[in-house]
C-alpha cells in the first residue's frame, strides 16, 4: 500500500519569529536574524555574531528543549486544535536533534570535584550535560504519543532525515500521524567556539545582518542559528477523514552517503545528487517536474559551489531557468533544527505560489551559476520543490515537497 | 532477515557472565583505514566503530560493489564522550580562581583546545568513518544514546531489506563510556552496573535477506514498542534487561551480548534479548542460530 503523505500542522521557533507566521513575514520581506550574541559575551571569540531566537523564556538552560516543545504545540494546535490528545491516534515523534548541551561552568564545579547538592532530580537531571534527547518524553507525554519516537543525530541532515523516517512511516500505513520535526541550538560557548577553532563561521563581525550570503563570491563561512521546526504528517485518507485543511504534501525521500572527506562536500557534489535522484524516485518524479529548490546554501566556500555543481548536474539544460532560493542567508544554519525550519519554508512558498529571494546574494560566484532568486522574492507556478540538507561527515539528505493537491503517481 | 557477518571490540577476555581480564578496549583501526593520516580525525568511539563495522563485512565476504551500491549502514551511538586531556586543557585555561571565565576561554582555551576536537566530538562521525574507509554510498540512518535506539536501528534496516532498498545491511552500535563526562551521565541515570563496570565498546552485524553460506543466525522476532515516562519530576526507573552482560556497555549491550551468544559453544538454538529502558522503550529480539 502507497499512501500520500500530507501536512496538516506547522510549528517554528526561528531567528527571525516564534511562529510560522512571524517567520513567513519574515522570509518574503528578507529580513536578517543576525545580530551580536547577547547569551553570553562573545566578543573575544573570532566570530562575535549568531542568529539568536528572540524574546522567548526557556524554563530549561537547554533551549533547543523548550523550542522543540513550542513548536510542536503550535504545529499541532493547527493541525488539531490546541491541547490535543493523540491517545485514539495511530501517532509518533520523529526528531532531528543536535548534541548535548554542555555546561562549561559546571563542568568546572565537576571537575574541581565541587559538584553542589542537588535539591531535586530536576537540578540533578541538568547538571554539565542536559540530554538533548530530554524533550521526547515531554512531548509525548504532552500529547500522548504512545508509539516509539525516532531519534536521528545526522547534524545538518538530521531533521530532514527526520521527516523523511516519517514519510516512510506514513507511506507504508505503518502509522496515521507523526509529528516530525527537529530542534538544535549550537549557540553558547562550546558551540561557537568550536565552530570558530574549524574555521567554519563567518567572520564579518561588522555586518553580521548581510555576513550570510549563500553563492556569493565574496562569502566567508556560515552564520550560526538556532530554533525548531516541526511538521504535522499524515496519511491523506486519515486527514480526509477528519476533514482537516491539507497545507502541502511530501512526496518523496532519499538520503546518502558522500564517503569522501570529514568536512568537505565530495566537489562534484556526488553523494548530494544520489541523494537527489533518490527523492525523486522515491516520488516517482522526474527532475523536469521540479518547480524549484530549496538549496541548503550554507555560505561557506567549498559547500555552495558543490551543491551548484550537483544541481547543474540534475537539472541539466533546465539549471538556467530553475529557480533556486537558500532560507540560511536570512536566518543562519541552524544546524540539526535547519532541514525542518527550511521546509517549512518551502510549504509557505508552495502556498502562497512564489519563492523567497536568498538575501544578500549580489555577486554570484562563477562556480555557483544557477537560477538563483536574488533581490525580491517572485511569484511563480509551484508544483514541486526540491529541499537539500547536506551534513559535515558527508550525509545528504533530500525530500521533495507538493502542493496538496498533487496525485500521488 | 539473516546475520551473514558480526564484527566488535570489546575489552580482553569478556564473556557472556563474567568480567573482563583488562577494563582497557584496544582500538587500533589502522587495518581498515584507507589513509593513516586519518587516524588523527578520530575520536575512540570513531575507531572503534570502524573496527567493528570492518570485521563485520570481512566476516560477511561482500563484494566491494554490493558495499559501495547495495550496503546501508544503521547505527546507534552512546551519549556523548569528551576527551580527558581537552578537558583538562578546558578546565584549566578557562577559569580564574576556580571560576569560569569567559575570555580566558575565548582567549587562552580556544588557542589551546585542537581544532580535530570539532570534529572527534561530532556524534554523526562513526558513520562518516565507516562509510569512507569501507566505501558505502547507500542510504544510513543514525540514531542515540541507549539500548532501546538499537532496536530502532535494526528495525529500520529490516524495513530497507524488506522494501529492497538495500540487500545489506550493517546494524551496529558503538559507545565510547569510560569516559569522565559519559560516567557522570550514567551515574545519574542509575544505569546497572554503572560507574565502576562501564566498557567501551562497538559491535556491527552485516544483514540480509539474500541466501547465504555465511548465514550463522536468522532473526525471527522484533518488537519495539513505547510507554512514555515522565522525566523532569522524578528519576527514571532503571534500564531493566532481562538478559545482560555483567558489564555496561551502554546502547551495545543488546548486540554485544547476542553476539557472543551466538560466538559460545552453548547448544541453545535460539536467543533472545529484551529490554524495558529508561527512556521508556521495550524491545525484544530473537534469533536462531543456524546449525
Amino acid at each position: 500500500m502507497i499512501n500520500k503523505v500530507v501536512v496538516t500542522g506547522m510549528g517554528a521557533v526561528s531567528p527571525v519569529g516564534n511562529s510560522v507566521d512571524e517567520f513567513t513575514e519574515a522570509i518574503f520581506g528578507g529580513r536578517s536574524g543576525a545580530a551580536a550574541v547577547t547569551r553570553f559575551d562573545a566578543s573575544h571569540l573570532p566570530t562575535k555574531f549568531a542568529a539568536e531566537v528572540k524574546n522567548f523564556n526557556s524554563e530549561i538552560r537547554d533551549v533547543k528543549v523548550s523550542f522543540a516543545i513550542a513548536a510542536v504545540r503550535e504545529a499541532v494546535a493547527q493541525a488539531f486544535g490546541k491541547n490535543f490528545d493523540f491517545k485514539q491516534t495511530r501517532a509518533s515523534l520523529s526528531i532531528g536533534l543536535g548534541l548535548e548541551l554542555f555546561d562549561l561552568e559546571d563542568l568546572l564545579l565537576f571537575y574541581e570535584k565541587k559538584i553542589p547538592e542537588f535539591k531535586n532530580w530536576r537540578d540533578r537531571l541538568l547538571f554539565l550535560n542536559t540530554p538533548s534527547d530530554l524533550c521526547i518524553p515531554l512531548i509525548c507525554r504532552e500529547f500522548n504519543l504512545t508509539h516509539p519516537p525516532l531519534t536521528h543525530i545526522s547534524a545538518c541532515a538530521a531533521s530532514t532525515d527526520a521527516i523523511g523516517s516519517a514519510f516512510m512511516a506514513l507511506r507504508s500505513g505503518a502509522m496515521d500521524v507523526v509529528v516530525a520535526g527537529g530542534a538544535d541550538s549550537m549557540i553558547n560557548p562550546m558551540g561557537l567556539a568550536g565552530f570558530c577553532r574549524i574555521g567554519a563561521l563567518s567572520t564579518k563581525n561588522d555586518s553580521p545582518n548581510t555576513a550570510s550570503k549563500p553563492f556569493d563570491k565574496s562569502r566567508d563561512g556560515f552564520l550560526l542559528g538556532e530554533g525548531a521546526g516541526f511538521l504535522v504528517l499524515e496519511t491523506e485518507n486519515h486527514a480526509k477523514k477528519r476533514g482537516a485543511k491539507i497545507l502541502a504534501s511530501i512526496s518523496g525521500y532519499g538520503n546518502s552517503m558522500d564517503a569522501y572527506s570529514i568536512s568537505d562536500p565530495h566537489p562534484e557534489g556526488a553523494g548530494a545528487l544520489a541523494a537527489m535522484k533518490k527523492a525523486l524516485v522515491s516520488a516517482n518524479l522526474s527532475s523536469t517536474d521540479i518547480s524549484a529548490v530549496s538549496a541548503h546554501g550554507t555560505s561557506t566556500p567549498k559547500n555552495d559551489p558543490a551543491e551548484a555543481t550537483s544541481l547543474r548536474n540534475l537539472l541539466g539544460e533546465r539549471a538556467t531557468k530553475i529557480p533556486v532560493f537558500a532560507t540560511k542567508s536570512m536566518i543562519g544554519h541552524l544546524i540539526s533544527a535547519g532541514g525542518a525550519v527550511e521546509t517549512i519554508a518551502a510549504i509557505q512558498c508552495l502556498r502562497f505560489q512564489k519563492v523567497h529571494h536568498t538575501a544578500n546574494l549580489k555577486d554570484v560566484d562563477p562556480r555557483c551559476q544557477l537560477k538563483h532568486v536574488m533581490e525580491r522574492s517572485m511569484d511563480m507556478e509551484l508544483q514541486h520543490i526540491l529541499k537539500n540538507s547536506f551534513a559535515f561527515g558527508g550525509q545528504n539528505a533530500c525530500l521533495v515537497i507538493s502542493r496538496g493537491d498533487h496525485n500521488v503517481a | 532477515m539473516k546475520i551473514i557477518g558480526t564484527g566488535y571490540v570489546a575489552p580482553e577476555g569478556l564473556q557472556v557472565r563474567g568480567l573482563p581480564t583488562s577494563w582497557e578496549t584496544v582500538s587500533d583501526p589502522s587495518l581498515f583505514l584507507k589513509d593513516l593520516k586519518s587516524l588523527k580525525l578520530m575520536s575512540k568511539q570513531d575507531r572503534m566503530a570502524l573496527i567493528a563495522a570492518g570485521r563485520a563485512v570481512a566476516d560477511a565476504e561482500i563484494s566491494k560493489e554490493d558495499l559501495c551500491n547495495r550496503t546501508g549502514v544503521y547505527l546507534c551511538v552512546g551519549v556523548l564522550p569528551f576527551e580527558q586531556d581537552q578537558m583538562d586543557l578546558l578546565a584549566k585555561k578557562s577559569s580564574e580562581n576556580d571560576v569560569f571565565q569567559m575570555k580566558k576561554f575565548s582567549i587562552d582555551a580556544f588557542g589551546a583546545l585542537n581544532p580535530l576536537l570539532t570534529f572527534r566530538c561530532l556524534p554523526n562521525m562513526p558513520l562518516f568513518h565507516i562509510s569512507f574507509n569501507l566505501g558505502i554510498q547507500q542510504t544510513y540512518f543514525i540514531t542515540y544514546p541507549g539500548p532501546g535506539q538499537w532496536f530502532q536501528a535494526l528495525e529500520r534496516a529490516r524495513q530497507d531489506l524488506n522494501s529492497g532498498l538495500v540487500d545489506y545491511a550493517l546494524v551496529g552500535a558503538v559507545a565510547d563510556r569510560r569516559n569522565p563526562l559519559v560516567r557522570q551521565y550514567a551515574d545519574k541515570f542509575g544505569e546497572p552496573n554503572a560507574p565502576d563496570h562501564l566498557i567501551d565498546s562497538a559491535c556491527v552485524w552485516v544483514l540480509t535477506n539474500n541466501e547465504s553460506k555465511k548465514t550463522k543466525a536468522q532473526i525471527i522476532d522484533l518488537k519495539i514498542s513505547y510507554e512514555k515516562r515522565d522525566f523532569l519530576s522524578s528519576p527514571p526507573e532503571k534500564n531493566k534487561m532481562t538478559t545482560k552482560l555483567s558489564v555496561n556497555a551502554g546502547p551495545v549491550d543488546p548486540s554485544l551480548f547476542l553476539t557472543l551468544q551466538m560466538e559460545g559453544k552453548d547448544s541453545q538454538k535460539t536467543i533472545a534479548c529484551s529490554g524495558h529502558f529508561f527512556d521508556g522503550l521495550l524491545a525484544e529480539v530473537s534469533l536462531e542460530r543456524t546449525t
